[in-house]
């Protein structure tokens, strides 16, 4: 069940409680956007969109999550609108298919990864990474970013996803595939991951 | 041939992890699977599954750093770049906006 006193105070719009929620929430929700390469100019625009929804829906908060879960989710459901009418969606992969075309039926590599720290390293890695994010569905940078970077329980990734957690780790799978692909490709075949 | 080496070593690493014929050893496709699950939702014997697998099997080894590479430069690109995105100005008309609606 919902705090009563958290309740109240998102009811009545409190100023400062306000102030302290949208200061620690929104730096959250920026980099789960820009994971997702929304442009810095919509960024502000879908923000703006969560929060409305989320006070005109607040009585379906019912605690079950975190607010900031929550709240994500909310926002989860605007990247997907905005992409999908910038005609920017990528398609989501079959989680099946992936497994299948990365293993054996035996469970073994079918293309191993090799040595990444040969020449790989971590600044090379960041000049890239954004450009190679375009490649990953909303799904994927969403569970990727809350995974690596906010560090988030998978129980709360799950919910703000609609996934179980078996398919949540597929996704994270998938999306470090794509990116050590494409991470490949920019840095060099004959350099990155060889 | 390396693909035979390896099953030998799987099935010498089973057999010897396992001795009474409990299923112990992890295939490369359960490691992986298993790798991204947070530390907090592993029992023992899978932690310690994990650990023999990754031990012995350099290749998930490689998967396994080439995750954590990836992991940290992401971290380090969303955490210590400046976003670009006026976060204050944000705050504040929301603040505005949110306060200035609120029903008596």
């Amino acid at each position: 069940m919902i705090d009563q006193k958290l309740l109240t105070l998102l009811q009545s719009r409190d100023p400062a409680f306000l102030k302290t929620l949208f200061e620690e929430v929104n730096p959250f929700l920026i980099r789960v956007s820009l994971a997702n390469r929304i442009d810095k100019e919509d960024v502000g625009e879908l923000i703006h969109q969560t929060w409305e929804t989320f006070f005109a829906n607040l009585d379906q908060f019912e605690g079950r999550s975190q607010l900031r879960t929550f709240i994500c989710g909310i926002l989860f459901n605007k990247i997907r609108e905005h992409r999908r009418l910038q005609k920017r969606m990528v398609p989501e992969d079959d989680m099946q298919k992936v497994m299948d075309s990365s293993f054996t039926p035996d469970g073994w590599w079918k293309v191993e990864p090799a040595d990444p720290y040969k020449v790989m390293e971590r600044q090379q890695v960041a000049q890239f990474i954004e450009d190679c994010m375009d490649g990953l569905t909303e799904q994927q940078a969403t569970a990727f970013v809350m995974t690596e970077v906010e560090d988030e329980e998978s129980g709360d990734i799950c919910k703000v996803l609609g996934v179980t957690s078996s398919h949540l780790r597929v996704l994270i799978f998938r999306a470090k595939e794509k990116l050590r692909k494409c991470l490949n490709g920019k840095l060099g075949s004959e350099k990155a991951f060889r | 041939m390396r693909k035979k080496l390896r099953q030998l070593w799987h099935d010498l690493y089973y057999k010897m992890a396992s001795p009474r014929g409990e299923e112990f050893a992890l295939t490369c496709k359960h490691a992986v699977e298993f790798m991204e699950l947070k530390n907090d939702k592993k029992t023992w014997r899978l932690w310690l599954q994990l650990q023999l697998h990754l031990s012995l099997c350099s290749v998930c080894g490689f998967y396994h750093r080439t995750s954590r590479v990836l992991g940290k430069a992401v971290k380090d690109k969303f955490q210590n770049t400046p976003s670009r995105v006026d976060v204050d100005g944000l705050n504040q008309q929301l603040l505005k906006k949110f306060t200035d609606s609120k029903k008596p």
